[in-house]
């Protein structure tokens, strides 16, 4: 059964059902994949406007809204010149 | 560390809670239970717009509605902080037993603890009575995540 122990500790990528992407330290999660993430920050992409990034804290998310937690690759982040990225957001999930 | 039992270390701490509807609700934590119902005290509501606002003395939210909860950022060090103090407690006071047989080793609940036989095996003590109770020889009995049941086994903290 694969586990998040992996990622505790590490800089992860969360998205969630809704569209959103948060970035932060997973500091500890659990069976059902609730995520406690420490230092978070929310990265809106925007077709016309460089990618905004909001500050959120600690954040607790419950484990049926999550879609993907990737592991951050901290050198290629702080390479990344995100006023250069232009993208279009993330649709919310559909079934 | 669980996010339950930050959720439980939270409780008269103010958070946000955002619902999967988009609803918002600003509260004091007044308790929490397993499945993340949490009931809050002076509450403001807002709707998924962000345009109309309600202040509710008090309310209950039912977990399978939570979409997320933002806590105060120094709750995380104060209960990491808290968790480590109980170890050395816990830590110390199995080493102030005289004898070596049966030495009573009482893990703290969310505790994660390794079982001997398999070294990535980690479980959970889930409750206080479980953690209490058949403590024999270093042994105990508690509910293993991997194998979903009752398991016997030898205890040491990671």
């Amino acid at each position: 059964m694969s586990s998040l122990q992996g990622y505790v500790d590490r800089r992860v990528l969360v998205i969630l059902q809704d569209g959103r992407v948060i970035i932060g330290m997973l500091a500890g999660y659990d069976q059902k994949s609730n995520v406690v993430l420490s230092d978070s920050k929310e990265r809106v992409y925007n077709t016309d406007e460089p990618v905004e990034e909001i500050p959120l804290g600690l954040y607790l998310v419950k484990g049926d809204q999550i879609v993907l937690i990737g592991e951050l690759d901290l050198e290629e982040d702080e390479s990344t010149d995100l006023s250069n990225i232009r993208a279009e957001p993330l649709p919310a999930i559909r079934y | 560390m669980l996010p339950l039992s930050l959720l439980n270390a939270a409780q008269n701490k103010p958070m946000l809670v955002e619902l999967k509807n988009g609803e918002t609700f600003n509260g004091h934590l007044v308790n929490c239970d397993n499945f993340m119902n949490i009931t809050l005290r002076e509450v403001y509501q807002t709707n998924p717009d962000g345009d109309r606002f309600w202040k509710l003395k008090e309310c209950y939210i039912r977990g399978s509605t939570i979409k997320y909860l933002r806590i105060p950022d120094t709750l995380l060090d104060a209960v990491k902080e808290e968790q480590t103090r109980a170890r050395e407690a816990g830590r110390s006071a199995r080493g102030a037993h005289v004898s070596g047989v049966g030495a009573r080793v009482v893990p703290q609940v969310g505790e994660v603890l390794r079982n001997d036989l398999a070294v990535d095996h980690h479980v959970v003590v889930p409750t206080e009575d479980v953690a209490e109770e058949e403590v024999h020889n270093g042994t105990i009995l508690f509910f293993s995540c991997r194998r979903r049941s009752l398991a016997r086994c030898r205890l040491r903290s990671i």
